[in-house]
């Protein structure tokens, strides 16, 4: 049981910390594209390691397995909402990078 | 015909023998009613989606099953994209806690066509899912169109090692190829994409 607990926080508390970093990258990066790879370490990196320590918690019963669908139902899914906003940016012409320096040579 | 037919029944079998198995995992209940009723609407269920549950190739016109992956090899599949999946995150998390950011972006393409369309939206995907590639968009001839963060996740994705596996796993034989001509940095003004 201790052992169980101690491993449902290391994986919780290491789940919580990449949550956080992509928080923190969405406002830091540059550009579009960058800010998306940055909610992306929440989607894949975050999701993983928070069901595995829920999972470990649980046990393998009813609820485990539940939580174990959500898991899947979100690690198929969630990757096509990223791809449509990529795409729709990208046929809207949306620049790749560099555009806050035009910006700056502009007001220059 | 008699061996598409059979094809067909073991197809609508397995489905419905999933969704039954769906459905007492979520009920939790053994009572006999509660069995029937689950039993009958899985097959309804599975009669109706099965023609939807077939995608078609639209170049060769050859139809394939959803459902229809090895199983055993999509588990080892799983484990290795999420060893992946944990190298690159703390790759991004490092490039995420710089001070000073240098990260240099850049869009690669290469090529890949299968002939099983699940193993494109497989392959797509799994890179969207690796945090430091995008796929902005998979185009005809099985031309695929990747964001990448940094140099190191560009290589990698052009190295074909993700896309060799997928091939793998769906007992596909076709080429990998890179094309590095189509390659644009993000940091090139007045290129293609401004």
């Amino acid at each position: 049981m201790e052992i169980r607990n101690i491993l449902t926080v290391i994986f919780m508390t290491a789940g919580f910390i990449s949550f956080a970093a992509s928080a923190i990258g969405v406002f830091r990066m540059k550009d579009f594209y960058c800010r998306l790879h940055a909610a992306g370490v929440c989607e894949s990196a975050g999701l993983v390691l928070c069901s595995i320590g829920l999972l470990i918690y649980e046990g393998f019963n009813i609820t485990g397995i539940k939580i174990f669908m959500v898991f899947l139902a979100v690690f198929i899914a969630s990757p096509i909402g990223t791809h449509i906003i990529a795409r729709v940016a990208y046929k809207r012409h949306l620049q790749v990078s560099a555009e806050k320096e035009l910006r700056k040579e502009e007001r220059k | 015909m008699r061996i598409r037919q059979k094809q067909k029944l073991s197809h609508l079998f397995g489905l419905a023998i999933g969704l039954f198995a769906l459905w007492i995992l979520l009920s939790g209940k053994f009572e006999i009613k509660f069995l029937l009723i689950g039993l009958c609407s899985s097959l309804v269920i599975s009669y109706i989606c099965l023609p939807f549950l077939m995608i078609e190739n639209p170049d060769s016109g050859k139809k394939f099953f959803v459902f229809g992956i090895n199983y055993l090899k999509l588990f080892s599949y799983c484990l290795w994209l999420l060893g992946e999946i944990f190298k690159s995150s703390l790759d991004v998390i490092r490039e995420i806690l710089k001070i000073q950011m240098d990260y240099e972006p850049s869009i690669v393409y290469f090529s890949m066509p299968y002939e099983n369309p699940m193993a494109s939206v497989t392959l797509a995907n799994s890179i969207i899912l690796t945090p430091g590639t995008i796929t902005i968009d998979v185009m005809e001839g099985g031309i695929f169109e990747i964001h990448a963060l940094s140099k190191s996740a560009a290589e990698d994705m052009l190295s074909g090692d993700m896309p060799k596996r997928v091939a793998s796993l769906f007992g596909e034989t076709c080429e990998f190829k890179p094309l590095p001509e189509l390659t644009v940095t993000g940091s090139e003004k007045g290129g293609k994409f401004i």
